[in-house]
């Protein structure tokens, strides 16, 4: 296993583009708007929140999560099940599912290094520092294995890479909006943006923000990660198949 | 017919009899049965269609067959698939592996999927692809990408290699090369399942061949006995002309 891993951190590696994109893009939406000085001041339009405070850093990491769980894994995943690969692995002892733990293990790590990344810069342009970093921690991981469990579902059900991009579309962009990416959540009606905080990306972004605000946690928000989490993956475990 | 029409042999490593497969409303395989002695290099020819790789899959366990009985080293493919996943090695049809990987990373991979693999140096040099250990997949030649792939089969020490369209797309050095490394590790004591388009491979390299068509078994025997050297394609039209 661990030279699985290995092996797809090196193939990873050798393809940087996808990586290189999920990693700068997030970077690049805190530089944008955080060199702006208005990022840095009290945003009545965001309930008086300081943006580069909450909402910037937060939905970048969301963005982040997002694009290596449900993009890049069924990517990778997609293309090795057009090539014969999962189909060869099945005549090994090894099975196919382990490539695909091996996926998830590669591009949650690159995940997870964005989260000094985007902090870093984030406080560089003035960020406070997040308030309960061990609670940011415990979102970062439920809330990263809610996507990948989700991306994982889609490299499980697309029968090829088109269909599986379509997938991710249909869950990634809505999902966007519901974390208010296009929108602030503050401008929604409140119905639509409750229903925001129970979709995976929102909950993670809006609990992100959470901790690193200090404001205190929406048990319901977590528990719709977990959930997220364990349902995506026991269907995605129930129906993967090599072909 | 009956269970025993079959006849047993004692050194037999693979017993299939009656093998029927469907895809849907697709016959696949529809009445299959042959045996393979130890240490055998049993062909299997055929034209598109015919069965083959269905064949060949469900005696590796890739696939459930619909009916019949398969037995490979004392194992039931379908219900003892991780027995059969290391004690037979597989060679699939199409290429399978990232482009991005080297020759070496990938046998190293591979080696470290099996309790008892191959060095996977020694393995490249057997291969004749030292100069080639360090380069990406995805910039092989044809023939390279073929002898890797059989390395793949060969590299967790397999009794059993099955080996589907060895050497389609092959020149006719490379063809050589790879029939000459089939030889070796016949010598060796492997045991070799061959699956081909060719005639000229299986004069020169198969002890029995079976002939399949629509899902049967048309014809069985050494190549000698079924036409004179040279003229098996003749012999192999004739019986796959319905
Ligand atoms: N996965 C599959 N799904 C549906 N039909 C298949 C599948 N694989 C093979 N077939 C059909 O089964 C028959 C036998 O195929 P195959 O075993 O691949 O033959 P061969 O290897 O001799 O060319 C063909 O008619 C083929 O179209
Ligand atoms: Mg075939």
């Amino acid at each position: 296993m661990n030279k699985l891993i290995r092996t797809e951190a090196k193939l990873t590696l050798r393809e940087p583009i996808g990586m290189a994109f999920s990693l700068l893009l997030p970077l690049g939406i805190v530089l944008a708007f955080g060199l702006s000085g208005s990022a840095s001041e009290a945003d009545p339009e965001l309930d008086g929140q300081v943006p580069l405070d909450t909402v910037l850093p937060s939905l970048a990491l969301a963005l982040s999560f997002g694009m290596l769980a449900v993009f890049m894994l069924p990517g990778f995943m997609a293309d090795y099940r057009m090539r014969g690969i999962l189909r060869r692995l099945s005549t090994t002892p090894v099975h196919p599912a382990r490539l695909l733990a091996a996926q998830v293990v590669v591009q949650f790590v690159i995940a997870l290094i964005s989260v000094p990344l985007v902090l870093g810069l984030a406080i560089a342009l003035g960020m406070n520092t997040p308030e309960q970093p061990l609670m940011a921690l415990v979102v970062i991981v439920l809330g990263g294995a809610a996507l990948f469990a989700v991306g994982t579902l889609v490299s499980a059900v697309a029968p090829d890479a088109k269909v599986g991009y379509v997938y991710s579309a249909a869950f990634f962009f809505p999902s966007l909006f519901f974390a208010g990416i296009w929108l602030p959540k503050e401008q929604m009606p409140d119905w639509l943006s409750r229903f925001g905080d129970f979709t995976p990306l929102g909950a993670f972004r809006e609990s992100l923000e959470n901790a690193f605000a200090g404001t205190g946690q929406d048990p319901l928000m977590l528990l719709t990660l977990a959930v997220t989490a364990v349902l995506a993956s026991t269907i995605a475990a129930r129906v993967f198949r090599w072909e | 017919m009956s269970q025993g029409s079959i006849p047993r042999r004692l050194d037999s490593v693979i017993e299939i009899e009656h093998l029927h497969k469907r895809y849907g409303d697709v016959v696949a395989v529809d009445d299959v049965s042959f045996t393979v002695a130890a240490n055998e290099i049993f062909g299997i020819i055929g034209v598109n269609g015919a069965g083959k790789t269905t064949t060949v899959e469900c005696l590796t366990g890739v696939r459930t067959p619909d009916r019949g009985r398969i037995d490979v080293l004392g194992f039931d493919p379908a219900t003892q698939r991780d027995a059969i996943r290391t004690r037979v090695g597989v060679q699939l049809q199409a290429s399978a592996l990232p482009d991005r990987l080297s020759v070496h990373e990938a046998l190293d991979l591979y080696a470290s999927f099996y309790p008892d693999p191959r060095d996977p140096d020694e393995l490249i040099e057997l291969l004749n692809l030292s100069h080639r250990r360090d380069a990406r997949y995805g910039k092989l030649s044809g023939g390279e990408k073929q002898r890797v792939s059989v390395g793949l089969a060969l590299i967790g020490k397999p009794r059993i290699a099955v080996l589907d369209e060895l050497t389609t797309g092959l020149d006719p050095h490379a063809r050589r090369d790879v029939w000459s490394l089939i030889e070796r590790l016949k010598d060796d004591g492997l045991t070799v399942v061959l699956v081909t388009h060719f005639m000229d491979e299986v004069e020169r390299l198969c002890d029995r061949v079976a002939v399949i068509h629509a899902g049967r078994v048309k014809a069985l025997d050494t190549p000698t006995t079924l036409a004179r050297p040279g003229h098996l394609e003749d012999a192999f039209v004739e019986l796959t002309t319905a």
